[in-house]
């Protein structure tokens, strides 16, 4: 018996009054969908999912102390084409989008924890921005000229690398460099060693991280596609790889995002080149919305927010559309709260309770557990 | 009662040391032409039943509801009363979501506190709604008196006066917002909402600067126990 089947056993003993689906996360069904399941402690250190989901969240599964989730049906829409994933077959790429607050992160953090629970290889990035937006820092390429490289998310993305594929970590230093990697005259990485060695080799020398990812990515895609490993690729607000950067050359001009290194990295998932994985983007508003432009509403379909480029570059995709809580999820989310006593105001718990809080947000499950907060 | 009441408004009006002045003016003139406009039905209950057929609302206007009286099921007076206080530059939006930010903290800490504790009694005795909280935080912090500046003789004395229960709850608040907008204002990493979800739970428990505050004018008003006869 695995911890995680005993982790069940337990789960299953206890008498709750709100359902948890009892199948583990790769099997879920369109039965399960509007059920509960918990994702275990471990798992959730794991995998970061503290820094990873958005902030709102962690508050909430921090005070409740659990990881709680509803699988909604976009989740169980993932799971049934991650099946379908297999080496004389391109990898393929799913899209989720929707309004704001609708789950589109959460799902995407849902089927992270659902692909590394079932042993698969990993590659999870919080927000494309992170990379065009906020880069802290600027070193110009030597591996390919006129490339901007950033060594400190580089780093980053090796050590969340690392920390979220620890328990395949032995399997991965079995996997060997299918080439030989000379990095400067002095660092090698020559063929036949093991790929952690890549990470551990950018991670020692943060100015070299950047020409790493790359060849890691490069090394997974190759042992993807000769079916040695399953390879989950979770990309979110993705339609930014194709959008505004804030970095600046030195002619004092902006870079676009396709001179970025690490953008250019993430962008090779997309190509039809490889098997056996999955990749899941996530079409954003983040990128085009203006806080000050109070007049544009900008549509948040894949077209809109990928734009030409980006859309003829990921086509075809499956888009997979997240929506608002129907009534009976609601119901769910707001019997959970209670049974975890969560909602203090005597007015909250009872029928008048239920029907304002989810007409009050919308059915917005962002809006929906904002309310609950405070009441 | 009448007539002291009548003085505190007249000592309001002309004090300069009070910085602001507060108009006991009668509005001049409204929007909602009373002839035409009715209130409107603010209850839920009421709202759902039909209008009797004599009742005027059937065929007049009905005035727009105001944005507090929205009838949500966390409605609270004090934390109402604490939205206004706090409230910047007609930024009701803005206040609102600071003390609900608040009130979020609290309910976090409350409720984790809830959660580890190891019986059910000492469960029992936690809080964990956060505007009953606010509501004993405000509560403790009302002062009894206060004071106002009189002027006899050319001199200008800090006269102890007695306060209603309404005024005393918008002083404890003034103060709270005074002492939590200092701090806010000197901080770059905390916000408004954190201070006064701090001040809020440090007086549901008689603790923290604003207890402080009131405590401090108790012995004002006490040291200056000698001017009481210059009330008027």
């Amino acid at each position: 018996m695995t911890i995680r089947q005993h982790l069940r056993a337990i789960l299953a003993t206890t008498s709750r009054h709100y359902t948890i689906a009892s199948s583990p996360p790769f099997q879920f069904t369109t039965t399960d969908a509007g059920k509960l399941y918990e994702i275990p402690k471990a798992d959730y250190d794991r995998l970061n999912f503290n820094k990873m989901l958005p902030l709102a969240l962690t508050k909430q599964f921090g005070t409740i102390d659990e990881c709680v989730t509803m699988i909604r049906p976009p989740l169980v829409e993932v799971s049934s084409y991650m099946k379908t994933a297999r080496t004389n077959f391109s990898s393929l790429r799913l899209c989720l989008w929707g309004r704001f607050g609708t789950g589109k992160t959460t799902t995407l953090n849902q089927a992270v924890h659902m692909a590394s629970s079932e042993g698969w290889v990993v590659v999870h990035l919080k927000s494309v921005l992170s990379l065009t937006r906020k880069v802290q820092e600027v070193d110009m390429s030597t591996y390919q000229p006129g490339r901007i490289n950033d060594p400190m998310r580089a780093t980053e993305i090796l050590q969340l690398f690392k920390q979220q594929n620890t328990h395949l970590w032995k399997r991965l230093s079995e996997l060997m460099t299918t080439k030989s990697y000379e990095w400067t005259k002095n660092d090698k990485t020559v063929e036949g060693k093991p790929l952690t060695d890549i990470v551990e080799m950018g991670l020692s020398a943060p100015y070299l991280a950047s020409d790493c990812v790359g060849a890691l990515f490069k090394e997974l895609r190759l042992h993807a596609s000769k079916g040695e490993i399953k390879l989950f690729v979770g990309i979110d607000d993705s339609n930014s790889l194709w959008g505004k950067t804030l970095v600046k050359k030195a002619d004092r001009t902006k870079a676009k995002a396709h001179e970025l290194t690490l953008v250019q990295h993430y962008k090779n998932f997309l190509q039809n080149d490889w098997s056996n994985g999955t990749v899941l983007l996530v079409a954003d508003q983040k990128e085009v919305s203006d806080a000050r432009d109070s007049l544009t509403v900008p549509l948040y379909t894949p077209l809109e927010l990928f734009g030409d480029e980006g859309f003829d570059f990921i086509d075809p995709f499956i888009p997979i559309e997240t929506s608002i809580y129907t009534k009976e999820e609601a119901n769910t989310i707001f019997e959970y709260y209670k049974t975890k006593q969560w909602l203090a105001t005597p007015g909250a718990k009872d029928n008048t309770g239920r029907i304002q809080i989810a007409e009050l947000s919308g059915y917005n499950p962002f809006y929906f557990e904002r309310i609950c907060a405070f009441v | 009662m009448e007539t002291l009441g009548i003085a505190c408004r007249r000592l309001a009006f002309t004090t300069k040391a009070s910085g602001r002045r507060i108009s006991t003016q009668k509005a001049l003139a409204t929007r909602y032409d009373p002839r035409v406009f009715r209130d409107p039905i603010i209850k839920l209950d009421e709202l759902n039943k039909k209008l009797a057929p004599e009742d005027e609302k059937n065929f007049l206007y009905i005035k727009a509801m105001e944005s507090d009286d929205t009838p949500v099921f966390y409605r609270n007076e004090v934390v109402d009363k604490l939205v206004r206080v706090c409230m910047k530059d007609g930024g009701k939006e803005t206040s609102r979501n600071n003390i609900f930010s608040a009130l979020e903290i609290i309910k976090r800490r409350q409720y984790k506190l809830w959660r580890e504790a190891p019986t059910e009694e000492e469960k029992a005795k936690i809080e964990t709604n956060p505007f009953k909280v606010a509501e004993k935080g405000i509560k403790n912090c009302h002062p009894l008196m206060k004071l106002m500046p009189v002027t006899r003789g050319g001199t200008t004395y800090r006269v102890p006066f007695p306060i209603e229960e309404k005024e005393a709850e918008f002083r404890a608040m003034k103060m709270m917002r005074d002492i939590c907008r200092g701090k806010a204002k000197h901080s770059k990493i905390l916000h408004f909402g954190d201070y006064i979800a701090n001040e809020l739970l440090a007086a549901y428990n008689n603790e923290g600067q604003t207890i402080q505050a009131k405590q401090e004018l108790h012995k004002q008003c006490e040291a200056n126990r000698a001017y009481a006869h210059y009330r008027g």
